[in-house]
């Protein structure tokens, strides 16, 4: 049992202090399926960099982007869900490669979004990235628990980054700058990683 | 005010009405000896079994250890860490484990259903190396256990929720600290002795009274909690300190180093006290700054929620004691 | 309020957080791998880096509105020459142009000179499409190529931020002439990387 947790804390503090260098790491946990799902998508950049690119494009308009803080999470649990009823659809994986490039994209171009749009945004997001973060489940894992910690890293992630984002902007004009600039960065990996899946 | 006094002194009452009642039925008991041969090798085997017709319990040691029957071999670290027996409720009633040092001797440690395992430290000549590694899964198993303790996240939330300033946060949670920290030592050191079902089910009712202070202050009455609540927590701090002792005891202690284990396992809780509150004070920060406002109307939900489920582990933990 | 509503999220934290023990596995390879050579990369090729650095130097000296269109700009056009790469195309003469570039913008600083936005976004572009063509070829051969892409970036950012920073020195009587400095340097470092890449050197 100390093994378990032993590998889990090696795990948790890889996430938290630095994402890098949990390598070839198993995420085995002895904290139960909650924990499990809330450590998943921390523990994978295909889901930390197009959920930082929507809060960053919370942080820009945070008086519309608040309302991805409501479609986000149910777009996870919606896509979580979507994955326990139905597994192995294809196409999900694509669309998070697509994700990445189009969030960073609107980062980037800092588009006066409206609250709507902020909200089919996140759902859709949410939906996408839920179901391929359900596809880590193991049949014994029990989606109840899983889904809500997923949810909830969803929620951590895009609020404190969007909360961060808006709380230097406000204080630097330059910040916005540099969160528009960081965009494009993302915008980029996004058309690589996409060529690199299709090529 | 009144209705939180009379809360507290229910809680007290369950907790003092309530002695333990100790139980027992016959069933099957086991022995396990374990030998040191050499630094880092054993000979462990099961050498009685009250009722021949069962199997022998199956021993699981810790992950450093390869055991090929009688021939346990644990490395240069020696036999550190957890021993747990499995399926000890469904065949056997107790296992006692015999443990012998080279040159020192014999200790006995009983394993029940309870507590299926048992932590040995490094012994006399112990090395840095060992203390680390108990130290390290001490910690953990602290860690863990504020985490998916979730009466004990609830109880602190609630206190985060009534505290109005940064200050007095900390002086809430560091006497939260201080008193459940005071309790787990004195209970699993055995300076005192509590009901386990009493101090779980008090437990619950700290926690309902807790959202109970939560509505009257949205009702604009200053409780109790409001005014003093290092005060309160401190007084519900030592009765979660039995709670926390318990779950240590059922993990069981090394009796050689059991200071340094409670001390680590106490180390693992605050830490994931402090990130839990970290977590719920950087959500406060959050919704402030990206301006997120709830209805006015939905401000007592979460209240009411917390009193809830607390009601039900009340009533679901009372029942326990009385039905079993 | 919004003090409150935290409450009702950890209420459902707790809720769900009881114990259930199974386990499972999740394994993801070579995210670290992946990280420090896509990070190190931009930094140990030196006409790369001097050239990244240039561009926030010259975006710096240029003002309003280069200062920020440069490196917002620069890794969307980047991503053409990385896609580009991705797919298995290699531009031509990639190393000369890289080192033509670095000359080419450090002289721009050295000579403190301020064409149109225009003029020097397609020279900013033409450097950015063979710098991330470069990196693109290596891309797919990563162990993650994500995290390789999110090393590489981070890098790069931090360069131009780099120069930026130099740059902003030019608001101080002698920082204008320490920038102009770092582009004669810059241009030199070029110079030696053209003739390296010609076979001129060692």
């Amino acid at each position: 049992m100390t093994r378990h947790i032993g590998r889990l804390a090696g795990v948790f503090a890889c996430a938290l202090l630095f994402p890098g260098t949990a390598q070839a790491h198993l995420v085995s946990t002895r904290f139960g399926d909650f924990y499990d799902g809330m450590l998943h998508p921390v523990t994978s950049l295909e889901h930390i960099v197009p959920w930082l690119a929507l809060g960053l494009l919370m942080a820009a308009r945070p008086q519309a982007g608040r309302w991805a803080l409501l479609a986000f999470p149910a777009g996870l649990a919606i896509g979580v869900t979507l994955d326990a009823a139905m597994p192995a659809l294809p196409g999900f994986g694509t669309a998070n490669l697509v994700s990445i490039l189009v969030l960073g994209g609107l980062v980037a171009l800092d588009l006066p979004l409206s609250a709507a749009a902020f909200a089919v945004i996140a759902c859709a997001l949410g939906i996408s990235h839920g179901y391929v973060n359900g596809t880590a489940m193991a049949a014994t894992t029990n989606p109840v628990l899983f889904a809500p910690g997923v949810v909830m890293a969803g929620y951590l992630m895009i609020l404190l980054t969007a909360a961060a984002g808006a709380f230097v902007t406000r204080r630097w004009s330059a910040a916005r700058i540099a969160l528009r600039a960081l965009g494009s960065w993302i915008f980029a990996i996004g058309v690589m990683m996409l060529g690199t899946a299709l090529a | 005010m009144r209705r939180g006094a009379a809360l507290l002194a229910l809680l007290w009452m369950a907790l003092l009405a309530i002695a333990g009642a100790a139980y027992a039925h016959e069933t099957p008991i086991a022995v396990l000896r374990i030998k040191q041969e050499t630094a880092g090798r054993y000979y462990a085997q099961w050498i009685f079994q009250s009722d021949k017709g069962l199997p022998a319990p199956t021993a699981v040691f810790p992950p450093h250890c390869t055991y090929e029957a009688p021939l346990l071999d644990c490395g240069s670290r020696g036999l550190v860490g957890m021993l747990s027996v499995e399926q000890l409720d469904q065949r056997y009633s107790g296992v006692v484990i015999q443990f012998t040092r080279a040159g020192e001797k014999t200790q006995a440690y009983t394993l029940t259903p309870g507590s299926p395992s048992v932590a040995f430290g490094p012994g006399g000549g112990s090395s840095l190396a060992a203390l680390a590694d108990l130290m390290r899964a001490y910690i953990l198993i602290g860690f863990e256990h504020i985490l998916l303790g979730v009466d004990h996240l609830l109880f602190v939330l609630g206190l985060i929720w009534l505290v109005r300033s940064r200050w007095m946060l900390l002086k809430t949670i560091t006497a939260f600290t201080i008193a459940h920290s005071f309790t787990l030592a004195a209970a699993t050191l055995g300076w005192v002795g509590v009901p386990e079902r009493a101090v779980n089910a008090a437990i619950a009712l700290s926690i309902v009274f807790v959202g109970a202070e939560i509505i009257k202050l949205q009702r604009g009455q200053i409780g109790l909690t409001v005014r003093h609540p290092w005060v309160v927590a401190f007084a519900f701090g030592l009765l979660h300190g039995f709670g926390f002792s318990n779950a240590l005891t059922k993990l069981g202690l090394p009796q050689d180093s059991i200071v340094l284990a409670l001390l680590s396992f106490n180390i693992g809780v605050e830490i994931g006290q402090i990130a839990f509150v970290a977590v719920v004070l950087a959500v406060q920060w959050g919704h402030r700054t990206m301006m997120v406002h709830f209805d006015r109307r939905l401000d007592p939900v979460p209240a009411y929620a917390i009193g809830g489920i607390a009601m039900f582990w009340f009533l679901g933990r009372m029942s326990m004691m009385f039905t079993s | 309020m919004s003090r409150h509503s935290p409450t009702l999220f950890a209420a459902t934290l707790a809720l769900v957080a009881f114990a259930a023990d199974t386990a499972f596995a999740h394994t993801e390879t070579g995210v670290a791998g992946g990280l420090v050579s896509g990070f190190s990369h931009p930094l140990f090729g030196p006409d790369h880096l001097v050239a990244m650095v240039a561009v926030g130097l010259w975006g710096a000296q240029l003002g309003n509105p280069a200062i920020w269109v440069l490196p917002i700009a620069f890794p969307a056009v980047m991503a053409v020459g990385g896609i580009l790469g991705v797919m298995g195309v290699a531009l031509p003469l990639t190393e000369i142009v890289i080192a033509a570039s670095a000359i080419v913008l450090g002289l721009m600083v050295a000579f403190s000179i301020r064409p149109p936005l225009a003029i020097a976004g397609v020279i900013v572009a033409a450097f950015a499409v063979f710098h991330g063509n470069a990196h693109g070829l290596e891309l797919p051969e990563a162990a993650n190529p994500l995290a390789y892409g999110v090393g590489f970036v981070t890098a790069t950012g931090l360069l131009h931020l780099c120069g930026i920073v130099i740059g902003l020195l030019i608001k101080l009587p002698a920082g204008a002439h320490l920038v102009r400095a770092c582009g004669l340097l810059i241009a030199a470092v070029g110079c030696y990387f053209l003739a390296a890449s010609a076979g001129l050197t060692a």
